[in-house]
């Protein structure tokens, strides 16, 4: 019998500081079969953490090309965050997972992708980008929007005048300096009537204030249900769908999500 | 098999491993350690805390670590647990489902010898619970069920292999063998929980309303014998670079319990069911909508200890009563 609580150990190659509370983490696993079993996809999370300082859910946003190490993009919000930031290169970690499902997006290789990201949740689109800059993701346009506090927080900024080569991304910042000269204030605001998103499939992660307004952009715009997909966020601790911290209705967000169509959603109380 | 063969039963169990059986001290019943078989007290009476903590201990340890090394030892000690009624019967068939895929769960539930009797809890809480009937044995977990018999009789049941064996061990062979065949019955899923599955979500005031009394307390989901959810935590030990992972009972009501990371406010983090009549709410949605999608079995055994502890008088009756009023569409 497999026992889901043992981790894998994992060590760190690379960091690199991306804001004032932000580092985008490049980590290894140790041991050869562990790295060679290493696969996941789009939208997965894994959980990492310190021995002794207990374990978080985290969103892999590496490509999935390369799989001899993976990325994660760590704000510090919390105890365990705090711990991970005084990390340096070659510190060990704990890995458990990866858990759950990611985008079916073999389901709709010919639609145009829209992601739609605000505050951390932006780092779940960075492995659909990377793989869609290397050709590897599906066939259709990728749109990106992405709504952030301020030019500083911005993560990933240095990758973005390569994605843009082959990506549209718009941005959105709500306390922008003066320098500024995009739009403002909330993430909505990127939506306007000329986008045609008639055959476009889209994803949201952001805060949980976020989605119920995109959804409403997106519904204006006649998309389906089956067509919205959103990531969700819950407080984790076995990860394999059991302990009952990430249940939502008749859900698991470990198991059954972290990404749901807002049709398996849209009648559940305190889903979003 | 007479009183006083089921004294000798206890005393050569005892003899092999440790018996947890219900007896009354200081006027309650609980489940204990039994030091003398006539102490055992065969009731139709439930003790208000279940054998849960044998099965599901409320902290156990998963792995210790030291110097970034894990190491694993999962073996528990055989046991025996004697006179479980069939709600706490049905709990650990339950439980069985749940941590199926549990290497810790599944190694002491392995070691534990369970032996189950006939008298049914005179409490009316008749949602899920039945009178004892010969064809309901099948459904449940047990190794050895004894039918109690006027003056003091028992008839001998086993469900396992492990029964046969202990019976056949101490010299009992007047038992009958039944083969257990899963918990869903030949006639399809429990229609009491498929109806209240299909209401649950028509009135959402029903939540509203209880999740005014409700003052989060979590005693119900102490007392439950299904409720089992858990956080996992690290105890670093006292010499540097050692400790051990841990899991231990959490409750859907404590505030942590649904807790994210992020920016505080009012010194308080973020957190997701953030009404009382979102928690109680999640609470009925676990046994009600969740294990019957998951297990096809409702995650209520009708034991009604949670309405005997609730300090506010929720009775869960009263409140399945009020979701199977709700007219479906």
């Amino acid at each position: 019998m497999i026992n889901p609580y043992l981790p894998k150990t994992a060590k760190i190659k690379k960091i690199i500081k991306e804001t004032s509370d932000s580092k985008l983490f490049t980590f290894q696993f140790v041991k050869k079969i562990d790295l060679k079993n290493f696969n996941f996809k789009h939208g997965q999370f894994l959980m990492l953490g310190i021995l002794g300082h207990g374990e978080a859910a985290f969103d892999i946003c590496s490509s999935t090309i390369d799989l001899k190490t993976f990325d994660l993009s760590i704000r510090k919000v919390g105890s365990l965050t705090e711990k991970i930031h005084k990390l340096k290169i070659g510190d060990q970690v704990t890995v458990r997972g990866p858990f759950g499902n990611g985008l079916p997006l073999k389901k709709f290789k010919d639609k145009d992708l829209l992601l739609v990201g605000g505050g951390c949740g932006f780092v779940t689109m960075r492995s659909f980008v990377l793989d869609y800059l290397a050709g590897k993701l599906h066939n259709g346009k990728m749109n990106v929007f992405y709504g952030c506090s301020d030019e500083e927080s911005l993560l990933f900024k240095k990758e973005f005048l390569t994605w843009k080569k082959k990506i549209n991304l718009d941005i959105v910042l709500d306390r922008p300096s003066k320098k500024w000269k995009g739009p403002r204030g909330v993430i909505t605001n990127l939506f306007n009537d000329k986008q045609d998103f008639s055959n476009t499939v889209a994803l949201i992660v952001g805060p949980p204030v976020m989605y119920k307004f995109v959804i409403e952009e997106l519904k204006k715009r006649e998309m389906k249900d089956q067509d919205i997909y959103v990531s969700l966020e819950r407080r984790m601790h076995c990860g394999v769908g059991v302990c009952q911290h990430c249940a939502i209705g008749p859900y698991y967000v470990c198991k059954d999500g972290p990404v749901f169509s807002w049709e398996q959603l849209k009648d559940i109380p305190g889903a979003i | 098999m007479k009183t006083k063969e089921l004294y000798k039963f206890l005393e050569y169990l005892g003899q092999q491993n440790l018996v947890w059986a219900p007896q009354r001290v200081n006027g309650e019943l609980v489940v204990d350690q039994l030091e003398n078989p006539e102490d055992i007290e065969l009731t139709s009476e439930l003790p208000l805390h279940s054998f849960k903590k044998i099965l599901v201990p409320s902290k156990e340890v998963l792995f210790e670590y030291k110097n970034g090394k894990t190491k694993s030892e999962i073996n528990s000690p055989h046991q025996t647990i004697f006179g479980l009624t069939i709600p706490d019967l049905k709990a650990v068939t339950f439980l069985n489902q749940v941590f199926a895929k549990d290497p810790y769960f599944q190694n002491r539930i392995k070691k534990t010898l369970i032996v189950g009797h006939s008298l049914v809890p005179t409490d009316n809480y008749q949602f899920f619970i039945e009178k004892f009937q010969e064809n309901i044995l099948e459904h449940i977990k047990f190794d050895i069920f004894l039918a109690v018999q006027k003056g003091g009789k028992f008839v001998v049941y086993t469900g396992s292999e492990d029964g046969q064996r202990v019976l056949d061990d101490f010299g009992y062979k007047y038992y009958e063998h039944i083969e257990y065949v899963g918990p869903i019955r030949e006639e399809g899923k429990d229609s009491q929980m498929l109806k209240i599955r299909e209401r649950f979500y028509l009135n959402q005031k029903i939540w509203e309303e209880i999740g005014d009394r409700c003052i989060e307390c979590g005693k119900c989901t102490m007392v439950c014998p299904t409720c089992f959810c858990y956080n996992i935590i690290d105890e670093p030990g006292l010499d540097k670079d050692t400790g051990q992972r841990c899991r231990a009972w959490s409750s859907c009501f404590y505030t942590d319990f649904s807790e994210v990371a992020g920016i505080e406010v009012d010194k308080m983090k973020p957190k997701f069911l953030s009404k009382t009549s979102d928690r109680i709410r999640f609470w009925y949605e676990h046994k009600f909508v969740r294990c019957p999608e998951e297990f096809s079995l409702p995650g209520c055994v009708g034991c009604g200890r949670c309405s005997k502890v609730c300090p506010v008088g929720i009775d869960i009756k009263k409140v399945l009563q009020k979701i199977l009023k709700n007219e479906l569409k």
